[in-house]
């Protein structure tokens, strides 16, 4: 995967801006302007669940606003990681949108913090906890 | 995490919610510091696993001395990496062997050996048991100090690390 392989430095940048939208979010409390925030959140983790994480809106403003201010790097990622983890962010936050629409409000604070927690383990660290969850998951569907 | 309605304004809601969210970010930032330190060495093993691995069971041949078999997957970032370190590091070590499997293909080894995530790094005796296990990033150093501590050979500089080997 070397070859078709991204720079790393566009999901780590993509999960900056989404940290950033899910701390507005928390900021928000619980309510409809919340859960609009949070909306706009799993959008955006739909985007990169479909076309993988440099196709999402941050990915698109990293590759052509961002990167070409950086300096060129020769690391390449693998792409499916990044995108796997577009998923988790999707079921988490479209979970909290889901419930609030349900009417329990204060699913929004709950999802919108779970999701930051691991947006800011991957923009500030490079930490995936999205892809940590994978063998997990495999776990619990190998098991039922 | 209803919202306090409270005699005072809102601005005091929002400087608790803004003090939850530092407090949110510290805990992880502390966790995962936790976690890193914590895994990224070989540890004795807990979940032995059983009885001794088998070269059947394995599905490969083990090595004379000891074995690396790496769990990994695709959703692994680091995974690429740390096979390409235990892959050149038992290489220079002869009787050691590495073997790289997917979680998706060997669940029965996840669920025997409570692998958690990937990579996850086994490290087998020469008879097939679990002699050491660690998870996350890693080193030549690492790799080499633990197999040595298995074979129970002292360190042999046999190889040096290869031009534009990355270590972590």
């Amino acid at each position: 995967m070397t070859e078709t392989g991204i720079d790393p430095r566009g999901p780590r940048f993509g999960a900056g801006v989404m940290a950033g939208l899910l701390v507005v979010t928390l900021l928000l409390g619980a309510g409809p302007a919340a859960t609009a925030a949070l909306a706009v959140a799993a959008l955006l983790f739909a985007v990169g669940a479909v076309r993988g994480a440099q196709g999402t809106v941050q990915g698109v403003v990293f590759s052509r606003w961002i990167r070409p201010r950086l300096r060129p790097t020769a690391e390449r990622e693998d792409p499916r990681p990044p995108r796997f983890a577009q998923v988790v962010g999707l079921v988490i936050t479209g979970s909290g949108v889901v419930l609030a629409v349900l009417g329990l409000d204060a699913a929004v604070p709950v999802a919108a913090g779970v999701a930051l927690v691991a947006a800011f383990l991957n923009a500030a660290f490079g930490f995936c906890l999205g892809c940590e969850m994978y063998v997990l998951g495999r776990r619990v569907l190998h098991r039922a | 995490m209803a919202t306090l309605r409270t005699p005072f304004s809102s601005t005091v809601d929002l400087m608790t919610r803004a003090a939850l969210v530092a407090a949110l970010l510290a805990v992880s930032a502390l966790a995962w510091w936790a976690l890193t330190t914590r895994t990224s060495r070989f540890r004795p093993a807990r979940h032995d696993g059983g009885d001794l691995l088998t070269a059947q069971q394995l599905g490969s041949p083990l090595g004379a001395r000891a074995t690396l078999v790496q769990l990994s997957a695709a959703t692994c970032s680091i995974c690429p990496r740390v096979a390409a370190v235990l892959r050149s590091t038992a290489a220079g070590l002869p009787g050691v062997a590495h073997v790289e499997l997917r979680v998706e293909d060997r669940m029965d080894l996840v669920e025997r050996y409570g692998v958690l995530r990937t990579p996850t790094v086994l490290l087998l005796d020469a008879d097939g048991g679990l002699a050491s296990r660690m998870s996350g990033p890693l080193d030549r150093e690492t790799a080499r100090a633990a197999i040595h501590a298995v074979t129970g050979a002292a360190p042999t500089d046999s190889t040096a690390p290869t031009a534009g080997e990355r270590l972590d």
